[in-house]
């Protein structure tokens, strides 16, 4: 948690890079992360798919604006630190229990970064699995050398960081409220 | 004739078939054979591997690179089942097949260099270093020249299939992406993925003759079977945009979100197109610019080839690291294949028996 904190603070402080729509290097990234939950499958989806409440589950979120802009829906996540992430939410599948979205703009150290989280029931009744994917790219986006601070290894830990520390917490969220 | 029957039986006898080899014993025993003799010694040669190896080459292959593991998976068309799992370089994304050299080329953006697969017994036969990051490649028809798209330097090379040293290279746009040539062999088309246009250009003197402009960011490019439409797949703007190379009319089409690569169906009437960040592919009716339909496949659907054949659409899926199939014909889901972490395929990868040829 301090870690992934510490990145965030780290990629506001030295870098007001836009995440703009413009050239990246040829391999994107994946993180791909999955936690068991001891709570209904029902229960756990709620509180993934309540777009404008992120803040309910995930420890680094302090606040969650939702803003409609006509067909589009997006938030503004405010974190721990004071930065902040723009988020567009893509798509919301009741059936399959599957949200996507997309960020828009932040000052973390990755770019073109969308993903989905998805939950399943687990193995055991009472149980949920939740898998959370992102697809990215690092910062830099021409030839070698890259800078510190904006290569693969950067962007992949930011991700992991932000996953684990989430899913831990909406395993908590989920697992302790009634 | 008799020295033809005599390479072909060291060929059978030792199972060498690396046309470099060939050329090269030909050179030695037969000096005094013209270009012509080599031209119809290669023609005797490539006769005489379809019939000696029918067993192993009468169905069709899909070479999926998978970006994630260093790999390759060779799926059987036939079946639906991958048959070979190969160790090819670092990231491979793009690949192009040769049925009459019996080639599969790989290109490793990471490890920077192109691996060169037999792809009569699915091993990995050479390596050719790229200095540069090779994404796209396709192979002329006459399977004489290799292109890859430098993303890095912003350049085209062309690469002798035969002794695989760069022969030439050529600057382009910004960011060049996807290439096919035209049937005829005489023109080469490249998706300049950050100058939004197709360069156009003649292999013969290797030089830009026109840049089309197209959407923003195109990135997959697709020919139909006799050159007459070529679509570029425009990432950003979620378009399509399809040229007529005869009266040089362009359309443009909307289609999912984030669209990567394109493949028209063999009586070019339809382009299927896979949009990564809809998970699915639209397949568009060229004569009505419209939707036929929208397939849902697995997550983050990236290259796309077409098995004439078995009229079968084979698609990669970076995300869920398998293949959806689907049959052209009712446009439906036929089954998904496992292959492997981050599924590519970036580029025509359906190998055809070489019996007809």
């Amino acid at each position: 948690m301090k870690k992934i904190l510490a990145l965030i603070a780290l990629s506001l402080t030295t870098s007001l890079v836009s995440v703009s729509a413009s050239a990246h290097g040829p391999t994107p990234i994946k993180v791909d992360k999955s936690i068991t939950i001891k709570a209904e499958p029902a229960k756990v989806w709620a509180l993934v798919k309540d777009f404008g409440n992120m803040q309910k589950w995930h420890p680094a979120v302090t606040n969650t604006k939702l803003e409609k802009k006509g067909e589009d829906t997006f938030r503004t996540l405010t974190l721990k630190d004071g930065g902040t992430i723009l988020e567009k939410l893509r798509s919301v599948d009741e059936a399959d229990m599957k949200i996507r979205y997309e960020i828009v703009s932040s000052g973390l150290p990755f770019t073109d970064y969308n993903a989905f989280i998805v939950v399943k029931k687990g193995a055991n009744a009472g149980e949920s699995t939740v898998q959370w994917v992102g697809r990215f790219y690092r910062l830099y986006k021409l030839n070698p050398p890259i800078p510190a601070g904006q290569d693969d290894e950067t962007a992949t830990n930011t991700v992991n960081g932000i996953y684990d520390a989430g899913l831990a917490g909406l395993k908590k969220a989920a697992e302790s409220s009634k | 004739m008799m020295q033809f029957f005599h390479i072909s039986s060291i060929i059978e006898s030792n199972h060498l078939l690396d046309t470099e080899l060939i050329l090269n014993l030909m050179k030695t025993k037969i000096n005094n054979f013209t270009k012509i003799g080599i031209f119809i010694a290669m023609s005797s040669f490539s006769l005489s591997i379809s019939s000696c190896s029918a067993d192993t080459n009468t169905h069709h292959r899909a070479y999926i690179t998978n970006q994630g593991e260093h790999t390759v998976s060779v799926i059987d068309t036939g079946t639906n089942k991958v048959i070979h799992t190969i160790n090819v370089g670092k990231a491979p994304v793009g690949i192009a097949v040769a049925s009459r050299l019996n080639r599969a080329y790989v290109s490793n953006v990471e490890s920077q260099d192109i691996s060169v697969i037999d792809t009569q017994n699915n091993t990995l036969v050479n390596r050719i270093k790229v200095n540069g990051a090779p994404v796209g490649l396709a192979i002329s028809p006459d399977e004489k020249t290799l292109y890859a798209a430098d993303w890095f330097n912003n350049r085209v090379i062309a690469i002798s299939t035969n002794s695989t040293h760069t022969v030439r290279e050529l600057s382009i746009g910004d960011a060049p992406a996807g290439l096919v040539v035209s049937p005829n062999n005489r023109t080469l088309y490249i998706t300049n993925r950050d100058s939004n246009d197709i360069a156009v250009i003649d292999t013969e003197t290797f030089t830009i003759k026109q840049r089309i402009k197209v959407g923003k960011h195109p990135f997959g490019i697709a020919l139909s079977k006799t050159g007459k439409l070529l679509a570029s797949v425009n990432v950003q703007d979620d378009t399509i945009s399809i040229i007529n190379t005869e009266s040089n009319v362009i359309e443009n089409m909307k289609v999912g979100y984030h669209p990567y690569c394109a493949a028209f169906s063999a009586d070019e009437k339809t382009l299927y197109v896979t949009n990564t960040q809809d998970d699915s592919v639209t397949v568009l009716d060229i004569a009505n610019k419209n939707t036929l339909t929208t397939i849902n496949v697995g997550s983050t659907p990236e290259g796309i080839s077409i098995d004439d054949t078995n009229h079968q659409a084979y698609i990669a899926n970076w995300g869920s690291n398998n293949v959806s199939v689907i049959d052209t014909k009712t446009n439906q889901l036929l089954t998904t294949i496992k292959t492997g972490e981050k599924s590519r395929a970036f580029g025509q990868f359906i190998l055809s028996p070489t019996i007809g040829n």
